[in-house]
């Protein structure tokens, strides 16, 4: 059994059904035999990683399909006395890491395994590319010192090694790495791109999408593509046959937040700001990341506030964001954040009672 | 004698600081705000203090009428400019003195040469000045000010408490109450700040009252305070803020501002005492009267440190007698309910300051029950069972009053003599009595070191160290039992070397002792003295300050333990010289740690081979580093003494040192330093130092505040201090800060929303605002801490030091409230740390998942957020509706994203929130369907995994999951609560068995490789299993 968003990932370009100019031009790229560094940046769930296994295809043919998960040793810190274990994902042809998830040792792995793949030129010299692809997710989360090992690495290794970037947001990247890649960016699908999909999806599975509700998720999905067919797939899961006013099945994650800023609105007191610190520890250690947490909340206290508060809340969200990077423990600024809030909103609705009372 | 509210248009000064002095009424123009107020108190009693030229107004002031605007402002404006001149010229001078760092050291000294009046007040406007400019650049950098601030005042404090105290002996204590009040910085409620000035109004007052004895009422009084000048305008203010406001103070606290405000706040407070010593000397004020004054001036030294529902309903509205001393003795006190005109612990101290004893209960012993208001039903009900007699606090009153020898009047001759001749004369009594006295002790062990004291310097703890068993206090059982061990000790050793091997391990004879117990009761001296006793010529003590590692050990002491001492071949004595006359004393042993490598290890060895006694000394015998040495060890635990055992023994100890003391002080001496012998005869022979020749009676004792000394020890104390003790300042912030830097602000964090600050009404707009001042700061310093890490910029520990302790603490504390239901006792420690592993392991967990399936292993931890709950649902979804037949569902589902069993149950942790949107699934997936699940899931896997792994790993997993599964199938039947369920289980488990071979079977048949080996494996689990249910 495979999830929806797993079982209907378009596999070569001509399935694609959103950016189809781009899959187009994508293709032309790679028709060349040869194709320089590229940067594939975009928010998430717009077809990124799709978009680089359909040209991986494109080139490598149906080998860049039999991937398998390694784990690989590492050794690092300035002694190289500690090692680490390092998840890649690989196929005959390409190679896939996470260096990011390695924290501050991200450098090493970048060094040490791009030099690795790089410094062994494929053995099959006849093969039609005599080059491998190296595949590194989230670069903007890389740390500067691992950027700048890229930097000399994808210079230096360039006749062996193609390197294929993945990033959401370009701002965090170094300019000397954007200039030595092509840089295309991936934009979210549309909620009707968004729709047509779940629509194909629907009919292919056999069942039921009626549009209303099929154009609820794609509006909930906030042009995440992925989160829509998991969207869909939990939904039906819930309810199925769906009904007319059946809502999108929203994470349960999403709802506890939309608890936080209910109760937040519901009472301003030292007691309930303990019960919602509770929450939040129960978020965090969820693996909630905690600038969501802000984020989603601040989403929803700014629904539910008059408007008045609304500028208020959108600055202050803002203030303790910037808090939470600089701070090492997330629960302080969540918890200031809410405090803050609890302030100003007890004091709009006592300003207001008395404005009515006049 | 609570004065008129309407006074308050008093001329109002601006402060000095601010502007010059100036003529005329700025009351007018000016709306008049506290602060401004205390400022002109402080600037006009400055004035006058330090005009010499103006000292006889007071006496002048009965004349004039109550209240003068036009005068008054005139006289100061008068002094004022030369005082400035003066201390301007004189500050200079006094300057590098006050840098001194020995406050104490000086204090002596200074006692000794008799300062010029003029001295005093320049050092005031130093400090005066030096505070001032610091409040105003505080508001930029409190932190780090708030450091150099506070070292300045205490300097100066110091030095103004001795020139003050040489003064006026009578009085040591007002200093005292000063200090108290300096300390008392920042974040003041109205209240606090409100009831020291009618201190000083009541102080004044009584002072006044000897010039005009024939105005001996009470409304007569009240106008001789007012007459002085600047008398007038405390008296205008302090009716605003009557007592009834005091528990609901309107004032918001601004942080910054109430620093600099209290900075003028103390300079009345700390004029006060001269102005009354200029006035005593001129006035024929007898003693009692003064004593009188004493114990008004306790509202607001204790006001702070207690509840709000402890306040009097109108303080200071009756007067407190003076009556015989001790003639509240033997006499049992019960209070209840809120007293009319004096707060619960002045009452408290009012009773022992006469020897009275002061209970919470209500017993047949009792000898009042004291009544005010709201009294405890409870305690009415058991006084009447006991009969017990009632009063209410004019009751009190009337006993110390009538217990007064004679009219007081009477009692005055010479009333400002009567201290100078009595310490005269004591010096007179004590040069005549110690020759004696000295000749007729010369045998004794005590010497009375009073005059001997320039020679003999030692210290009292050593002078009066117990020298034989009988003299050390308390304990008496576990001396003895020590005793009894070391007498026995060759004996019981020799049998014990004979017939080693036979006996039980229970009944061994132990060759050690450990005695803990905590610091000064007597555990290194009582082991010495009784080590003597029993003829150990030889005693040989290691304490920390001895290197205690493995090596220098076995170097230094193992040749001890297995030697004899050269002494018995020289004693003529055959009984003494079979024994062993060496004992070995090990102190502080969990001090053993760090340099000390492998020293308790040792200390074991040395202890299963010794041949001589020893005996450890510990403080903690819970500590970790010590659990394998108690096992060799005969444990005798030392508790505090009695407070009367000691107090008796102090008690001794005066009478030997000729130092006047109250049975009373000494018993709060005792107590407040927790029963530690040690730091009470060091606090005593400390406190007769300062007062040399002075009785010292329980407010004198009271007023040294001892227990200030008594630094806090465990990490729950500091948050409460920190949180609720209102007498600390800034400064003892920063100072607790560095009790623990890393916890300490993880302590505040985790607790301050449980405290309700002192100055605003429970869940307001200014609690609610407060809370979120605390929690903004508190996250500031959360950033600045992790600068500190990241740019290791240790300079910035001051900083983290102010927001993440010293402000939230100040700007939160107050009441406790438990608002985590019934369980919330105490402070919590910090949840964050807990949690932070937590989030640790899940997201190694979440991880763990993610990097096993091809699917997830190159998202973003954001978009497995998404995967997460649908994954799991798909894993669940046929457990619960299909249950059996779901179980090849989920577990193809699991296999397909490479979840494993574990993972499962992390993934629905994970994604389940507690609370209204329900618990784990997985709880809701029927136990047999959960064990089936389990038994295929791990079926199933041996066989996969046994295509890849080498046969080794293979074994090892095999081993793993039988283990795994015996536990499951016990766990299940455990759950089964009656015989019915038990048998469907066994029913359905072997059931499940024959399912699962089939299954297994056909799950296998593809790979042929793995089919010989796990059906047999599977036959013996069955068996196994079948055992197991059968056992149950």
């Amino acid at each position: 059994m495979v999830l929806l968003v797993d079982k209907y990932r378009p596999k070569s370009f001509d399935k694609m059904d959103i950016h189809k100019d781009m899959s187009q031009q994508l293709k032309n790229i790679v028709n060349t035999g040869d194709f320089p560094h590229l940067l594939f940046y975009g928010p998430s769930g717009a077809g990124k990683k799709t978009r680089v296994m359909a040209l991986l295809k494109e080139v490598y043919g149906v080998k860049a399909e039999k991937t398998k998960l390694e784990n690989k040793e590492i050794k690092v810190g300035s002694q190289l006395s500690k090692s680490i274990t390092v998840t890649t994902l690989s196929s005959p042809c390409h190679i896939e890491i996470n260096p990011s998830d390695s924290g501050n040792y991200d450098r090493y792995v970048i060094g040490t395994l791009l030099k690795e793949i790089a410094q062994s030129a494929p053995l099959d010299q006849s093969a039609e590319r005599n080059f491998k692809v190296v595949i590194i997710n989230e670069v903007d989360l890389l740390s500067r010192e691992a950027q700048q090992a890229l930097r000399r690495t994808m210079e230096k290794y360039v006749k062996t090694c193609r390197l294929v970037l993945m990033a959401t947001s370009i701002s965090k990247i170094l300019s000397p790495i954007k200039s030595r890649c092509l840089c295309i960016r991936v934009p979210a699908p549309t909620s009707e791109e968004i729709s047509t999909v779940l629509q194909k999806v629907a009919k292919q599975e056999v069942f039921n999408l009626p549009k209303a509700f099929c154009d609820e998720i794609s509006e909930k999905s906030e042009g995440n593509l992925r989160r829509a067919l998991l969207m869909l797939e939990a939904s039906k899961a819930e309810k199925y046959p769906f009904t007319a006013g059946q809502k999108a099945r929203l994470p349960e994650w999403e709802r506890f937040i939309a608890d936080i800023a209910k109760e937040i609105m519901e009472d301003q007191s030292p007691k309930r700001l303990l019960e919602i610190r509770e929450k939040y520890y129960q978020l965090i250690t969820n693996c909630i990341p905690p600038e969501l947490i802000l984020q989603k909340l601040a989403n929803y206290l700014i629904v539910v506030v008059d408007y008045d508060v609304k500028h208020q809340v959108s600055h202050w969200s803002a203030f303790y964001e910037h808090r939470l990077k600089c701070g090492s423990r997330p629960i302080f600024h969540l918890e200031a954040f809410t405090a803050k809030i609890m302030s100003v909103y007890k004091r709009y609705v006592k300003l207001l009672s008395f404005v009515n009372n006049l | 004698m609570p004065p008129k509210p309407k006074k308050s248009t008093t001329p109002g000064i601006m402060s000095w600081l601010i502007k010059k002095p100036k003529e005329g009424d700025s009351s007018k123009t000016t709306p008049k705000t506290p602060e401004k107020e205390e400022e002109d108190v402080s600037q006009r009693t400055r004035s006058k203090t330090t005009s010499p030229a103006k000292p006889k107004s007071p006496a002048k002031s009965p004349l004039r009428t109550t209240l003068s605007p036009a005068k008054s402002p005139s006289k100061t404006s008068s002094s004022a400019p030369i005082s400035r001149k003066r201390k301007v010229e004189e500050s200079s001078e006094e300057e590098p003195e006050e840098k001194k760092p020995e406050p104490k050291r000086r204090k002596l000294e200074l006692t000794k040469k008799s300062p010029t009046p003029t001295k005093k007040p320049t050092k005031k406007s130093i400090k005066q000045e030096s505070s001032d400019s610091d409040s105003e650049s505080e508001v930029e950098l409190p932190a780090k000010r708030m450091r150099t601030r506070s070292r300045i005042v205490d300097d100066s404090e110091s030095e103004e408490d001795i020139t003050t105290k040489k003064q006026k002996k009578v009085t040591p204590k007002k200093e005292a109450f000063k200090q108290d009040e300096d300390e008392d910085i920042v974040v003041k409620t109205t209240n606090k700040r409100k009831t020291p000035e009618k201190d000083t109004v009541k102080k004044n007052a009584s002072n006044d009252q000897p010039k005009t004895p024939e105005k001996k009422t009470i409304a007569t009084k009240k106008e001789d305070a007012m007459d002085e000048d600047d008398i007038e305008v405390v008296e205008v203010k302090s009716p605003k803020k009557t007592p009834e406001k005091n528990k609901t103070p309107e004032k918001k606290i601004v942080f910054e501002d109430t620093e600099s405000e209290q900075e003028m706040i103390s300079s009345p407070k700390r004029k006060t005492p001269e102005k009354k010593t200029t006035t005593k000397k001129e006035s024929t004020k007898k003693e009692e009267k003064e004593e009188e004054a004493k114990p008004k001036k306790r509202p607001f030294f204790n006001k702070q440190a207690h509840a709000v529902r402890e306040v009097a309903l109108n303080p200071g509205s009756k007067e407190i007698p003076v009556g015989k001393p001790n003639c509240l003795k033997g006499m049992v006190f019960v209070i209840t309910g809120n007293l009319d005109s004096l707060s619960r612990p002045e009452m408290d101290d009012l009773i022992k300051q006469y020897g009275g004893l002061i209970r919470t209960a209500v017993s047949s012993k009792t000898t009042y029950l004291v009544l005010g208001a709201d009294p405890a039903a409870s305690k009415l009900e058991t006084a009447k069972k006991h009969k017990t007699k009632k009063t209410d606090e004019d009751g009190v009153l009337k006993l110390i009053r009538d217990s007064a020898p004679q009219q007081p009047k009477v009692n005055q001759p010479s009333p400002q003599k009567q201290p100078v001749v009595d310490t005269k004369e004591l010096i007179e009594q004590l040069s005549k009595q110690s020759p004696e006295k000295k000749a007729a002790s010369k045998t004794n062990a005590l010497k009375p070191a009073h005059i001997s004291q320039a020679v003999n310097n030692q210290l009292w703890v050593d002078q009066f160290a117990p020298t034989k068993s009988s003299e050390i206090l308390g304990n008496t059982t576990q001396v003895k039992e020590l005793r009894e061990w070391l007498t026995n000790w060759q004996s019981k050793y020799e049998a014990s070397t004979k017939t080693d091997a036979k006996q039980k391990k229970s009944d061994q004879f132990k060759r050690a002792v450990m005695i803990s117990g905590v610091p000064g009761i007597g555990k290194t001296t009582s082991s010495k003295v009784v080590a003597k006793e029993c003829g150990f010529d030889d005693v040989i003590e290691m304490n920390a300050s001895d290197a205690r590692n493995k090596k220098s050990l076995r170097e230094h002491v193992q040749d001890l333990t297995d030697n004899t001492s050269l002494k018995e071949f020289f004693t003529v004595d055959k009984k003494k010289m079979k024994s062993n006359r060496t004992v070995l004393i090990m102190d502080e042993v969990d001090g053993m740690s760090g340099g000390d490598r492998g020293g308790v290890a040792e200390l074991i060895s040395m202890i299963k081979n010794t041949k001589i006694p020893i005996i450890c000394i510990c403080n903690d015998r819970s500590k970790q580093s010590l659990k394998t040495l108690l096992t060799y060890t005969l444990e005798l635990k030392f508790t505090r003494p009695n407070k009367d055992t000691i107090s008796k023994r102090l008690m001794e100890i005066c009478r030997k040192m000729k130092m006047s003391i109250d049975q009373q002080a000494v018993t709060l001496l005792v107590e407040s330093l927790h029963n530690d012998i040690r730091s009470v005869v060091n606090n005593l022979q400390l406190l007769n130092s300062q007062h040399e020749n002075k009785k010292i009676d329980y407010m004198t004792a009271k007023s040294e505040n001892i227990q200030k000394s008594d630094s806090q020890t465990s990490i729950f104390g500091v948050t409460q201090d920190l949180l609720q003790k209102t007498t600390y300042d800034v400064k003892d912030a920063l100072d607790l800060y560095h009790f623990d830097s890393m916890l300490v602000p993880l302590f505040i964090a985790e607790n301050y929303i449980s405290i309700t600050p002192s100055h605003v009404e429970r869940n307001s707009q200014q609690h609610i605002d407060t809370l979120s001042k605390a929690s903004e700061s508190i996250s500031l310093g959360d950033t600045i801490s992790k600068k500190i890490f990241k740019d290791q910029n240790w300079n910035l520990m001051p900083d983290v030091a102010y927001s993440g302790v010293a402000r939230p603490s100040m700007l939160m504390r107050g009441k406790r409230e438990a608002l985590r239901g019934a369980y919330d006792h105490y402070y919590s420690f910090p949840s964050s740390l807990s949690k932070g592993s937590t989030t640790t392991k899940n997201y190694n967990v979440l991880r763990g998942v993610q990097k096993s399936s091809v699917y997830t292993s190159s998202l973003s931890n954001n978009d497995m957020l998404d995967y997460l709950p649908l994954l799991r649902d798909s894993m669940m979804a046929p457990l619960i509706d299909d249950k059996k037949e779901g179980i090849q569902d989920a577990i193809e589902a699991m296999d397909e994203y490479g979840v494993t069993r574990d993972d499962l149950e992390a993934i629905d942790e994970l994604c389940t929130f507690k609370g209204k949107l329900g618990e784990e699934r997985f709880k809701s997936v029927d136990t047999v369907v959960k064990t089936a699940f389990t038994r295929s899931f791990n079926a199933r896997h041996k066989a996969i995994n046994k295509g890849k792994m080498s046969k080794k790993a293979q074994e090892e997993n095999h081993d793993g999951l039988n283990e795994d599964e015996i536990q499951i199938v016990a766990e299940d039947q455990v759950d089964k609560e009656d015989e019915v369920a038990k048998e469907l289980a066994l029913k359905s488990a072997i059931k499940n068995m024959k399912n699962f071979e089939i299954k297994q079977k056909k799950a296998e048949a593809p790979k042929k490789r793995a089919a010989a080996k796990p059906k047999k494996e599977a036959t013996k689990k069955k068996a196994t299993s079948k055992k197991i249910s059968l056992k149950k």
